[in-house]
């Protein structure tokens, strides 16, 4: 059974639970099952959402920049991610 | 976090691996046309529970089925249910099993009586695209040179690569670190050391890459309705040529 290919600095949003239709990036992946998910405003870097990977629909773009910092483990600011989001979520990039 | 194995932990794997291929073997005696992909997966599970093993994705995540059934356009987690077979078809059966903690898991793609020429030729690409991924498993090589074997055999014949869905690596849990697309460039991603599992998993669509899923959250399809094909092995990576563990 193959895996949902998500990598961080991917962009999703919530299909399940009271979050449901918000935005997130995902900043880490644990055992392939759930999701770290920051949108910089209700979830900051400091306190981010864990979800099941299946609860979310993945979209196509991912935040490269954010991606590259979490890689080299360079601190990330919440403004960055807001920024990302807004820069990504658009109907050309979905 | 990669795991890896010990030859005794790839042992066990051994164990799950003949045992998924067994199954398969049985699976495939079945196939023909008016057969529902349920009596497949009745087959499968009578099997595989035969061997004092557990369908491992019976449950997972809410899965219904013991083994994934996907006809024609349906490219990957097909749920068995009543559909029939009919000639013409082409049917892949994903099964995983666990026994002793450990996973096996693999997929073939069968066709059901006469299929078209077509068909037929990406069948055949696709099942040499996974041996392609696999010759390139060797210690000292990256992870994506598995991706870009892949993926290079398989566009040169105008077919599509899902870049959607990807491989895992396998152990006591069905789905472990690292993800093995079948795609990309070469030379990226971790070095491939002794002692890692992948399942290495190439999915092929006649047109299109890219997929929808549908309303019942599992069902993958193609987005332009062409048929589609799926093989899988898990394979461990060995000093010398890496092993196949779903192979008899």
């Amino acid at each position: 059974m193959s895996v949902v290919n998500i990598s961080i600095g991917q962009l999703v949003t919530s299909n399940a639970g009271r979050d449901q239709t918000n935005i997130y990036l995902v900043v880490g992946i644990e055992k392939n099952k759930y999701l770290i998910l920051v949108n910089g405003r209700e979830r900051k870097f400091k306190n981010p959402k864990q979800k099941n990977i299946r609860h979310v629909n993945v979209l196509k773009s991912i935040a490269q920049g954010v991606a590259e910092k979490i890689q080299f483990g360079i601190k990330i600011t919440d403004e960055e991610i807001r920024q990302a989001i807004k820069d990504l979520y658009k109907p050309d990039n979905l | 976090m990669i795991i890896l194995k010990s030859e005794r932990e790839i042992n066990y794997l051994r164990d799950a691996g003949r045992i998924v291929a067994e199954t398969h073997e049985e699976v495939k005696k079945a196939v023909k046309p008016g057969v529902t992909t349920l009596d497949l997966d009745q087959i499968a599970e009578k099997y595989i529970k035969g061997r004092g093993a557990i369908p491992a994705f019976k449950g997972y995540h809410g899965f219904t089925g013991n083994i994934c059934s996907s006809i024609n356009e349906e490219v990957v987690h097909g749920i068995p249910g009543l559909r029939k077979l009919k000639t013409g078809d082409n049917v892949s059966i994903d099964i995983g099993a666990v026994i002793n903690g450990y996973n096996g898991d693999a997929a073939i793609t069968v066709p059901v009586g006469e299929i078209d020429a077509e068909v037929q030729k990406l069948l055949d690409v696709t099942e040499e695209s996974l041996y392609k991924g696999i010759e390139q498993a060797i210690i000292g090589n990256r992870l994506s040179d598995i991706s870009h074997a892949v993926q290079s055999h398989v566009e040169q014949y105008g077919f599509g690569v899902v870049r959607d869905y990807v491989g895992h690596g396998i152990g006591r849990s069905m789905h472990e670190d690292p993800q093995v697309p079948n795609y990309g460039s070469p030379g990226r991603g971790p070095r491939l050391k002794a002692g890692m599992t992948l399942a290495i998993e190439p999915m092929v669509n006649l047109g299109t890459y890219e997929v929808k899923t549908l309303d019942d959250g599992w069902t993958v399809v193609t987005l332009d309705g062409k048929r589609s094909a799926h093989f899988e092995h898990s394979i461990a990576i060995t000093d010398g040529k890496p092993e196949i563990l779903t192979k008899l």
